[in-house]
């Protein structure tokens, strides 16, 4: 993506947005508590504004993009770790309904701490890594069922 | 009053909730990328079991102590621990170079001090008062002022004030799905019955900001060691001569920082930069800021907590917060069964009362533990980032299931981090989110209530002394802002056209 079209790509992305929203939101009934203003009225102002200001962004974008210089290559960002990061939080969230909550932040504390850490771990720093994740998931069930008295989804065996 | 408050928090299991808020509050504080809101999140789910009292010692304990610990690694590691201390780095990290930065950080410590100290009395002097008036408040004034909350921090956060503002519309565009206020329809629910209660401003929150600070911690880490500079020194820092002479600076900027947290979504990340370039431009030797000058670090420490007194008199008096940290404690207390406002002097004035002792002794607390605890917090800091951000996630997951006890809430806190994600990438601010996240009920609820008593006639709105002033500034800063901008671009205009000519 090149940076002098970021504007116009996040405007355009927003009026589209914008707009779904405000077409949905005539799916919203309207009672008779409230004849006056209704349920409707407040999100379509608000989703009336955000169109009006995403248009004024993708039009301040055009113009930026004119006055911009040609860009040199940049340097690629790697996204590999932005997208592990995103994906073991969701399998995570995934599992915790399957597995119970004590597995999966095991789970998850190890190969979050594996991913985020330097590559490749050390063989020390994967045995610390896993003692750490065992004793935060222990200690956090045993706090939130004995002490705060907060049940954590549980799977047949924990 | 004060014996009221007073007598209520003296037991020790109070005293030692509160310690242990300062402590994580500090440490939070310290710790680049995470702040006092995020410090509140993760210990919240802690106090749902507690009385509100019990609650609040830590809460406020946190919040207290977080503004603070940013000095910490901006003084000795020239990293600012929370946006709220960046002009510490300016002239506390020097004197930090000079081999001075025990003294920066006990200087820095007592001025955090006295700043929270000079705002809690402003605190105390000011909210029965505007308690009393703002019971006359109707739904025109809570939607006026809602509004004009709004418009400060979309035009305050920084960068383009279109972004501000789309930001704290996308925040409102989330309190849109699930039941609407006075009638109850369901409204962008798409048949799914866990949406039907809306979103939660914790998973928002975590979502918003920690998670991206996970994905940022990732995307850094090859992270080079942060060397810690000597922090040896003993006594206060400051001779009873330096201080009389760091009076007058003392005052101005602990007004400035009380002025800026009552005044809705500025905080203490505007504070402290507002109050040193204040100082520095008043003063007679204004060459030797930046060069580690005591001048600049107590213009800071003094201007970001003396924000905590001053944020907390709109949200105790009118229920509006001044900032996402102060949005996370209006959870807290909705949480606990308590709506701030005007009533809530009369019907839970106990609450209020050891709420300000609670403040007065957390603040005290601060200063003492900051000063002796700080090798233990320095060895704190050094837990890498790769182990410490992971249980974090761990722990505010924890904190969004159990708040209603369904995994639906922490999905959420995946969905508003793709979205924060998203915003991040095109240089969105995020405060924005939340802050209309949190305005957006008040503001629809008294706009509805509003246009119904007046049948439909919004006129009304103005037609009433204190709304009609409020909305008319607002109109003012939205139409100054506008002009500012089509100057900005026309200057703009002229140097590019200059260059490509």
């Amino acid at each position: 993506m090149e940076k002098k079209y970021k504007d116009i790509i996040v405007g355009s992305v927003l009026a589209v947005l914008s707009v779904a929203y405000l077409l949905l939101s005539f799916q919203i009934k309207l009672t008779n508590i409230d004849r006056v203003v209704g349920s409707r009225m407040f999100p379509q102002i608000c989703g009336t504004i955000i169109l009006i200001l995403s248009v004024c962004l993708i039009v301040g974008g055009v113009q930026k993009a004119k006055q911009a210089e040609p860009e040199k290559a940049g340097e690629k960002k790697n996204y590999t770790r932005t997208i592990l990061v995103l994906g073991s939080y969701a399998l995570y969230i995934f599992l915790m309904d399957k597995i119970g909550f004590t597995v999966s932040s095991i789970l998850y504390l190890f190969s979050q701490m594996v991913v985020m850490g330097k590559w490749p771990s050390s063989r020390k720093s994967m045995i610390l890594y896993l003692v750490i994740a065992v004793a935060v998931s222990a200690v956090i069930y045993v706090m939130f069922n004995n002490v705060f008295m907060l049940i954590l989804p549980k799977a047949g065996w924990f | 009053m004060f014996a009221e408050g007073f007598s209520q928090i003296m037991e020790p299991q109070i005293m030692l909730l509160c310690l242990a808020g300062v402590i994580l509050g500090i440490f939070f504080g310290a710790s680049p990328g995470m702040t006092s809101s995020m410090g509140i999140a993760l210990i919240l789910p802690v106090t749902y079991g507690m009385d509100i009292i019990h609650g609040m010692a830590i809460l406020l304990g946190i919040y207290i102590g977080s503004i603070s610990g940013g000095l910490i690694t901006a003084i000795l590691i020239n990293i600012p621990g929370t946006p709220a201390s960046v002009a510490t780095t300016f002239d506390g990290h020097p004197m930090a170079e000079r081999g001075e930065g025990g003294r920066a950080i006990r200087v820095g410590t007592l001025y955090s001090l006295l700043g929270g100290l000079f705002s809690l009395v402003i605190l105390f002097a000011i909210s029965p008062i505007l308690a009393k008036w703002a019971l006359r408040f109707s739904y025109e004034e809570y939607f006026a002022i809602g509004v004009l909350s709004l418009t400060l921090i979309a035009s305050l956060s920084g960068g383009s004030v279109i972004k501000g503002a789309i930001s704290a519309l996308i925040g409102i565009l989330f309190t849109t799905v699930g039941m609407a206020p006075v009638d109850t329809v369901r409204r962008f629910t798409f048949g799914i019955r866990d949406l039907d209660a809306g979103f939660k401003l914790l998973p928002l929150m975590i979502g918003v900001y920690a998670v991206m600070e996970v994905i940022k911690a990732a995307d850094a880490a090859s992270q080079e060691k942060m060397t810690v500079l000597s922090y040896k020194s003993s006594g206060l820092g400051v001779s009873g001569k330096e201080f009389r002479e760091q009076f007058r600076n003392f005052v101005v900027s602990a007004g400035i920082g009380t002025g800026i947290g009552i005044l809705p979504g500025l905080g203490a990340a505007i504070s402290n930069l507002i109050a040193y370039s204040v100082s520095k431009n008043t003063s007679k030797h204004p060459e030797r800021y930046g060069t580690g000058c005591i001048d600049g670090l107590i213009a800071s420490e003094t201007a970001n907590n003396a924000v905590s007194g001053g944020a907390m008199i709109p949200l105790l008096t009118m229920g509006i917060p001044g900032d996402a940290g102060t949005a996370m404690l209006l959870a807290a207390f909705m949480l606990h069964g308590i709506t701030p406002g005007p009533l809530l002097f009369s019907s839970h004035g106990h609450v209020i009362y050891a709420m300000f002792a609670i403040l007065i002794v957390a603040n005290i607390m601060m200063f003492v533990v900051q000063l002796y605890g700080l090798p233990g917090f320095l060895k704190l800091l050094m837990i890498p980032r790769n182990i410490l951000l992971p249980v974090v996630m761990v722990l505010a997951s924890v904190g969004a299931f159990a708040m209603n006890n369904r995994v639906f809430d922490v999905w959420s806190i995946f969905m508003f981090a793709l979205v924060g994600y998203g915003l991040s990438k095109f240089e969105f601010p995020p405060a924005p989110v939340v802050l209309g996240f949190v305005l957006g009920p008040i503001i629809e609820l008294n706009f509805r209530r509003g246009m119904m008593s007046s049948y439909g006639n919004f006129a009304a709105f103005f037609a009433r002394p204190i709304s009609g002033t409020v909305l008319v500034l607002t109109l003012l800063i939205l139409a100054y802002q506008l002009l500012a901008g089509f100057r900005k671009r026309k200057g703009a205009k002229v140097q590019n056209g200059g260059n490509n000519v």
